[in-house]
């Protein structure tokens, strides 16, 4: 990880107002440059700050930031363009609607390739893994993912723990808009209750679009 | 011991050491950091977590100020904070405020070994 995804990450786990963001982001990103002029190297700095969430969770203690607003029950709709893609070629015309296929007979995905990947997201969430659940994802939805509400509408499901899956059904959506995607519905079985993710991959399989309910 | 207890005893006298340093300095954040640790042997390793808050919150009080020192030189550039006259006349509250706080608490701790 650079110093510049690490800042964006720290950020990210704060309940803070833009302006703090980006007073913190200065400050910090300024320090790593002192630190690296002074003779450390990022690696060293990094062991000395810990995790991003640490140094997050340690700012918020210090600044009485209050934490984010847990919704039970709430849908979770993190995408980076797909979905929006999706209603807005119903809404508009058949011409610009996307197509789906079936992945077996898709020229960008590989339908075992698809379920493998879907199959580290769920493991990711079923591990609590949210910085996974980035690393996994493209740039757009790195820019639009906060891994601490993540983290806090993934427990308000209080699903328990991992079962099965249950169902998976999965094909590609090509738009003419916005490109081709691969999008997975799948049925999981916790011990509380069910859940249903849906989730995109673009053709470089990185997670572009994430929803669960 | 409960390294908890510790940090909450040191967290109570951060506010009065940095306004401590920048009233004989105006400093960076790193520079903060790296005088608190020699001028303590150690005793205080600030975190930046911990340093900045501390920073923006006297900030916005008015007992700093703080300015970028964009140097034309190949020196990356670095965020000062200097104490203001507010700041001053804070830090001499808190030092007062400090030298009865601590005559006291050492009576008690004094008077809690005799008996």
């Amino acid at each position: 990880m650079n110093k510049e995804q690490y800042v964006r990450q720290v950020t990210r786990h704060l309940n803070a107002s833009r302006l703090e963001q980006k007073r913190i982001q200065q400050d910090l990103l300024s320090d790593i440059d002192v630190a690296i002029e002074a003779g450390e190297s990022w690696d060293e700095v990094l062991k000395r700050w810990g995790p991003a969430q640490e140094m997050a969770q340690e700012l918020s203690e210090n600044m009485d930031l209050p934490s984010k607003k847990s919704h039970k029950g709430l849908i979770i709709g993190i995408l980076s363009g797909v979905v929006g893609v999706i209603v807005i070629g119903v809404v508009l015309t058949h011409l610009l609607a996307p197509q789906q296929i079936s992945l077996k007979d898709s020229q960008h995905f590989d339908e075992e390739v698809v379920y493998q990947q879907a199959q580290r997201v769920i493991e990711s969430m079923n591990n609590a893994d949210f910085d996974a659940i980035y690393d996994l994802s493209n740039a757009k939805m790195q820019e639009a993912l906060s891994t601490a509400e993540l983290k806090e509408n993934w427990e308000s499901l209080h699903a328990g723990s991992f079962q099965e899956i249950s169902r998976y059904y999965s094909a590609e959506i090509d738009s003419r808009l916005q490109g081709d995607y691969a999008v997975c519905e799948v049925l999981v079985t916790y011990s509380n209750q069910p859940v249903t993710f849906t989730i995109s991959f673009d053709t470089d399989m990185k997670l572009a679009g994430f929803y669960m309910k | 011991m409960n390294s908890k207890y510790e940090r909450q005893l040191k967290k109570g006298v951060l506010e009065i050491l940095v306004l401590k340093l920048l009233d004989q300095q105006t400093m960076y954040g790193y520079q903060i950091i790296q005088t608190l640790k020699d001028y303590s042997n150690s005793m205080f390793l600030l975190k930046e977590g911990t340093l900045y808050p501390i920073l923006y919150r006297l900030e916005d009080e008015g007992c700093l100020t703080s300015f970028w020192n964009h140097s034309d030189s190949k020196d990356v550039p670095k965020k000062f904070y200097k104490i203001t006259e507010k700041g001053k006349q804070t830090l001499k509250e808190l030092i007062d405020l400090w030298t009865v706080f601590s005559l006291e608490v050492s009576k008690i701790l004094e008077d809690s070994k005799d008996e």
